[in-house]
């Protein structure tokens, strides 16, 4: 079957399915797959798989022209506690730097709270304290105490066996002499032993974040190799020649191999797919500013994507552990369909936190659960049906849901319709205030963005969140269910760096600013070679952290490459960035740089994955609709069935999901396949 | 009311305020606001209730209430027009301490008024007697800074610019303070324009009546809670070391709660007289301390409105050291108010012992070396935030290295110190043996070595809980006490009072020791194993565990069983003759 045409491969691994897409680079049709994961083994599901739909797509194995893997083997390796062993070699004196973190304890109010340090990495008695020191301005004021670093790593290695040593010295981001001699008094002693510089990990200044990002990293490196190197093998056994390329947290792709050196830039890489997903879906139907809204059962993602690309941050968490790394922008909330509804102690109606999970689930699904979820309520409405989920696999019962359901709507004296109306729009304002904290607070006006419905749940729910939020338009891919492993298939090549540099603006000239903005280019553009990318479509940006003198939260701000006077360019751009922000700004006020990054990037390749290929059928079915506060009867038509323009109020349904099109919105299906929804009034 | 657009319209409210949150937060200069979070939003209704509060740190719960009141009674709601911006800090007037600046703005629809947005941030510098406006020997109001009663900032949009000069020619450092009221104004401006769109969206009818519907919310659900707490009065009595002007005379806290059904009373009665020195607490900052307790013991699930604080009444002597008479100093009130914590939750564990831990280590140290480097001649005010550690808690170790109290505040890194300063961190370690020996034990401290390497500096060290213990519970110790020491470069040294001037010359060389929280239940009772543990991991020295917990633990770092057994039944039986 071997033909000219190559073929892109995204792959996806979740919890409990592995998503494969196989995408013809002449622009036909996808093919989908969805195969239960192996949790003991990932790859095993990965590659039978692979298989199976490089076959069901007449494509073989030396076709294939890209393969792009998103991976949750280290994020699981770190949240179910089972990394590597792992010792720490820093500083004398600062031994407890993991243990002490920054104080602030994130409930406040909770007198039963646990440490909100990610200690379990490593426990004390597995680090040790040398001497030797750098101050401030690089200068030696104690050297390496040799010896002891020979007997740390002799203890760690001998008597505590660990596979993996994480290297934090303070001001190692101004001089990292004396950690590269760990690493070679290490590798000298115990080759083979994994070694994480913090001053390759992340050379920035506050030693217990760095010290956080480099004990993480050793953690899961050891894991994460062997896993990689693994799959590799198999790839190559089973026919593929091309390298292996994995999505970072960051939203960016990299050559498998560079993640064997730096693997703690793969933690966040499921939100990442997610993130870039939104943004390819965005850009196939020409827009490039939207808010990916992914709810899923028991979680909900709010993505910001800006001209195309997912924006970034350094604030993300793992875990409930900060992590200082750079990340898409994602807002996750602990709510989605499985999220509980209660009437509290003074009578109101509440949704959520507390969520029925997969098991027992909604009450609905007959496992078991007895309180009234959101996916109950969605039912008793008629935005369900009760033939179900997942393409009928699982059906729903609507006389479970309405006992469920009673169980508020009883003491709020209301009926069960109008309880259920109740907790899908309470969930909705819930989902709102998600993209809110991604829109409106960081200074973007939502009404400018179109929603992107992803997740089983996201498009039942999208009309209302965007009415809420004053957005006009929704799209709905075609396969909301895998928008990860699409997020995968078109991402950019992308290697971001960073490093410390703090100067006044007034201090510095432009000469200064370019060396050191060439620097950090020259590294990111350095790894990009190696990261798989063709260097003819390479581009670098760079951008610097700035702040007023005095103030601790910085902002990056892009360097503009044709300016005349580039710092005085960053000052003008920094104070129009801080009034967008935060809705003043200060003219006389002092600019200071603390940072410079480059971000190398080449661009992905563009897919659609085409037009929906499921069965045609039209019905109808009995609709509530809160316009009237009663039921109607409404047409329900499968996907593929949608004509040419279509007004709400409507459901649509497909295998992995269902469109609820309120009153006062159109839908019609775009060239790329995709459902787009306008508000035509009301 | 409808319980679903109550729902509805709670999330648009409580986004509000978080956006006005991170707003102030995120452009401030002050390193007590950057690093401290010692700032909060709130949206009010327009009769003075706080509907929506984003309090980063606890000790700013219901302080800004006060502040609402003193603008209201002067400048009744039907006086006031759109664009009008009030400003105040006088603690005798609806303040806390000078440094805190409320910034309020009443918040139109149309020409209705639906609301007042309230800011307040911990400013940097208000002027007074020392640099950063915290003097520990300050001993009336005057020395303390500038002083601002309630005043309007901008009348209908236009700035009084006359209160911008008196502050710019008042304060140290007038950018970085004028910088946070603008972050301020640009927060209660945030509020303005997202409230209107609710009131647009919702009606303003509507929106008032969701108002009101969430304080009886609140309300009905901290009843509930406090229904739970078994009827009665609990007294419970703590100390502070001294007001650093009077030194080695310890100020006595005394809290008495009594639960009636669903009614709660706070007595401060007892409590020692006002204090010459800066550790008053006007009643915008006890309340706090009332607030803080009430929520942790009810839950942080409701709602935080001022409906939560309707079951409470209190009383607040007056001229004592929580209702001072004007003009007593009250700078460094936070110290008081976390003891006042203490002693309110040492009142609840003789009500719902089972729900509470033993005390935590009480106190924050904010100390500012300052000073001028001779390498660039400039002058430098570099920040520090010492924490001690976490209460141990029924079923639970207490945290290390913690803020566990009525204060939130983040650490400041060394390379961040050292970065601003010639200031160089030596050591900054978990203080061993620092958490009050238990079956569950107390958070260990922090131990900090802090060295001059050029010039000369001073420090405001106000340090507590260096004369009274941290206690412990249900047989539980107390944790040591706090402990500063000078030791110069020609190898002399000293050791600190509580709270005084420190003079640092170059090579002079500050250690810290901050203590942990008390323990819970008897020590004797805490599995062998996890004492070895605590020594492995330089949390309890060797010694400490065989004297305080009866526990052998040998070089190796493992139990000896049988030296173990012997070592506590000979304890067990001390004990027993002593009872």
């Amino acid at each position: 079957m071997t033909g000219s045409v190559g073929y892109s491969v995204g792959v996806d691994i979740g919890g409990t399915f592995t998503d494969i897409i196989v995408c013809p680079d002449d622009g036909g049709a996808a093919t989908i797959a969805k195969v239960p994961t192996t949790p003991h083994d990932p790859g095993e599901g990965m590659i039978a798989g692979l298989a199976q739909s490089l076959a069901a797509a007449g494509a073989a194995p030396s076709d294939v022209t890209s393969i792009v893997h998103g991976t949750t083997v280290g994020t699981n390796a770190l949240l179910q506690r089972d990394g590597a062993r792992i010792g720490i070699i820093t500083n004398t004196g600062f031994e407890d730097t993991l243990y002490i973190g920054r104080g602030k304890r994130r409930q406040m109010y909770d007198l039963f709270t646990g440490s909100d340090t990610p200690d379990f990495l490593c426990p004390r008695e597995r680090v040790h304290g040398v001497g030797g020191r750098i101050a401030p301005d690089g200068t030696e004021t104690a050297p390496l105490d040799e010896d002891a670093v020979a007997r740390a790593a002799d203890d760690l290695a001998v008597r505590h066996g660990v596979e993996a040593i994480a290297v934090s010295f303070l001001f190692s981001f101004v001089d990292a002499r004396h950690e590269d001699r760990v690493r070679e008094i290490v590798e000298a002693r115990h080759p083979g032993l994994v070694v994480s510089l913090s001053s390759r990990i992340d050379p920035r200044f506050r030693e217990f974040e760095r010290l956080v990002v480099t004990a993480m990293d050793a953690y899961i490196r050891p894991t994460i190799g062997s896993y990689v190197t693994g799959l590799r093998t198999r790839l190559r056994e089973l026919g593929v020649r091309v390298p292996l390329q994995v999505m970072e947290s960051h939203g960016g792709i990299v050559a498998s191999e560079l993640i064997e050196e730096r693997a703690v830039g793969t933690l966040l890489s499921g939100l990442a797919g997610g993130a870039s997903g939104a943004a390819s879906v965005g850009r196939a139907t020409g827009r490039n500013d939207v808010l990916g809204f992914d709810m899923g059962g028991t979680s909900t993602d709010a993505a910001l994507v800006v001209d195309g690309q997912p924006l970034t941050h350094d604030e993300g968490e793992i875990g409930g552990h900060p992590l200082r790394l750079p990340t898409v922008d994602v807002h996750t909330i602990g709510a989605g369909g499985g999220s509980v509804a209660y009437v509290d102690a003074a009578g109101s109606l509440r949704v959520g936190p507390r969520s029925a999970g997969s098991r027992p689930g909604p009450a609905a699904y007959g496992w078991g659960g007895t309180e009234p979820t959101v996916t109950d309520a969605n039912l008793l409405l008629g935005f369900l049906s009760e033939d179900g989920l997942a393409g009928g696999s699982l059906r729903l019962s609507r006389e479970l849901a309405a006992k469920a359901v009673r169980q508020v709507a009883e003491p709020l004296d209301m009926t069960d319709v109008r309880a259920a109306w109740g907790i899908h729009r309470i969930a909705c304002a819930a989902m709102s205030a998600a993209v809110r904290v991604v829109s409106v607070a960081r200074g973007r006006d939502p009404r400018n963005f179109a929603l992107v419905a992803c997740g089983g749940a996201g498009a039942m729910h999208a009309c209302t969140v965007a009415d809420d939020l004053g957005i006009a338009e929704i799209l709905v891919p075609a396969h909301p269910g895998v928008l990860s492993a699409y997020g995968l298939l078109t991402a950019d090549v992308k290697v971001p760096r960073q490093r410390t540099f703090q100067r006044d603006t007034r201090d510095l000239d432009a000469a200064e600013l370019r060396a050191q903005l060439g620097e950090v280019a020259a590294a990111a553009r350095a790894e990009i070679d190696r990261a798989g990318a063709d260097p003819a479509r390479v581009t670098v940006e760079a951008a610097v952290d700035a702040r007023y003198v005095g103030q601790s939260h910085e902002l990056t701000v892009p360097v503009r490459d044709d300016a005349a006077d580039p710092v005085a360019a960053i000052v003008a751009d920094f104070g129009d960035l801080h009034r967008t922000l935060y809705g003043q700004d200060d003219p006389d006020g002092r600019v200071e740089i603390t940072g410079v990054r480059a971000t190398a990037a080449a661009p992905g390749t563009e897919h659609t994955i085409g037009g929906h290929a499921g069965e045609r059928h039209e019905g109808e079915r009995r609709v509530y609709l809160p316009e009237t506060g009663d039921f109607a009867t409404v047409p329900v038509l499968s996907r593929a069935a949608v004509p040419e323009t279509l007004d709400g109020p409507a459901i649509i349904t497909q295998d992995d999901t269902t469109i609820v099109v309120r009153q006062g919105w159109r839908v019609r299906t775009d060239a790329a396949g995709t459902l787009v929804l306008t508000r035509t009034g009301g | 009311m409808d319980p679903v657009t109550q729902e509805v319209v709670r999330y648009r409210l409580a986004t509000i305020a978080d956006e006005m949150e991170t707003a102030l937060l995120r452009a401030a200069y002050s390193a007590i606001v950057k690093e401290g979070l010692d700032a909060s939003a709130a949206v009010f209704d327009r009769l003075g209730n706080n509907i929506a509060q984003a309090a980063a740190i606890p000790i700013h719960l219901g302080c800004m209430i006060p502040s609402v009141h003193a603008i209201l009674e002067r400048w009744p709601a039907d006086t006031m027009r759109p664009g009008d911006v009030f400003i105040l800090n006088d603690p005798y007037a609806g303040g806390t301490h000078l440094p805190d600046i409320a910034v309020l703005r009443p918040l139109f629809h149309e020409d209705h008024m639906v609301g007042v947005a309230v800011t307040m941030s911990h400013h940097q510098e208000i002027g007074g007697m020392v640099p950063g406006s915290l003097p520990p020997n300050a001993t009336d109001l005057y020395q303390e800074g500038l002083r601002l009663p309630p005043m309007k900032l901008y009348d209908a949009g236009e700035p009084v610019t006359p209160i911008f000069e008196m502050i710019r020619a008042n304060v140290r450092t007038p950018d970085v303070v004028l910088g946070d009221v603008r972050a301020q104004l640009a927060a209660c401006h945030l509020a303005q324009s997202r409230v209107a769109e609710l009131a647009t969206e919702v009606g303003r009818d509507t929106l008032d009546d969701v108002m009101a519907a969430l304080l009886d919310q609140s309300e009905q659900l901290t009843r509930a809670r406090v229904a739970e707490i078994p009827d009665g009065t609990y007294t419970f009595t703590d100390q502070m070391d001294d007001d650093g002007v009077e030194v080695g005379r310890k100020l006595e806290i005394r809290a008495t709660v009594t639960v009636t059904g669903s009614d709660l009373h706070i007595d401060f009665t007892g409590t020692a007289a006002q204090a010459k020195g800066p550790y008053n607490c006007v009643p915008a900052s006890s309340i706090a301390a009332i607030y803080y307790v009430l929520r942790a013991v009810t839950g942080n699930d409701i709602p935080n409105t001022s409906g939560c604080y309707r079951p409470v009444t209190y009383t607040l002597p007056p001229g004592s050291l929580v209702n001072p008479y004007e003009p007593a100093p009250v700078n460094s009130r936070t110290a008081t108010v976390l003891r006042l914590c203490d002693a309110l939750f040492g009142a609840f564990a003789q009500a719902i012992p089972e729900r509470m831990p033993a005390a935590q280590s009480g106190q924050l140290l904010v100390m500012n070396f300052g000073g001028t480097d001779p390498a660039t001649g400039k002058p430098y005010v570099t920040s520090e935030l010492g924490m001690g550690g976490m209460a141990a808690r029924p079923g639970l170790d207490g945290v290390d290295a913690v803020e566990a109290s009525a204060t939130n505040c983040m650490n400041v890194p060394a390379e961040a110190i050292e970065m601003e300063s010639p200031v160089r961190v030596l050591e900054w370690r978990i203080w061993e043996d620092s958490g009050g020996a238990g079956r569950w034990r107390g958070g260990c401290g922090t131990e900090k070595v802090f060295e001059l390497t050029a010039g000369s500096a001073s420090a405001n060290y106000r340090g507590e809980r260096h004369t009274t213990h941290a206690w412990g519970a249900e047989g539980g110790h107390g944790a040591p006490f706090s402990r500063g020491d000078v030791r110069r470069a020609d190898g002399t040294g000293e050791s600190l009072p509580s709270k005084t001037m420190v003079h640092l010359d170059a090579g002079d060389r500050l250690r810290v020791r901050l203590s942990g929280g008390g323990g819970y239940g008897d020590p004797l009772t805490r599995p062998a194993e996890e004492v070895a543990r605590d020594v492995r991991d330089h949390r309890v020295s060797a010694e400490r565990a065989r004297e305080l917990y009866g526990v052998v633990v040998g070089g190796d770092g493992q139990v000896d069983a049988a030296a173990t057994e012997r070592t506590r039944s000979a304890h067990n039986e001390e004990k027993e003759q002593r009872a």
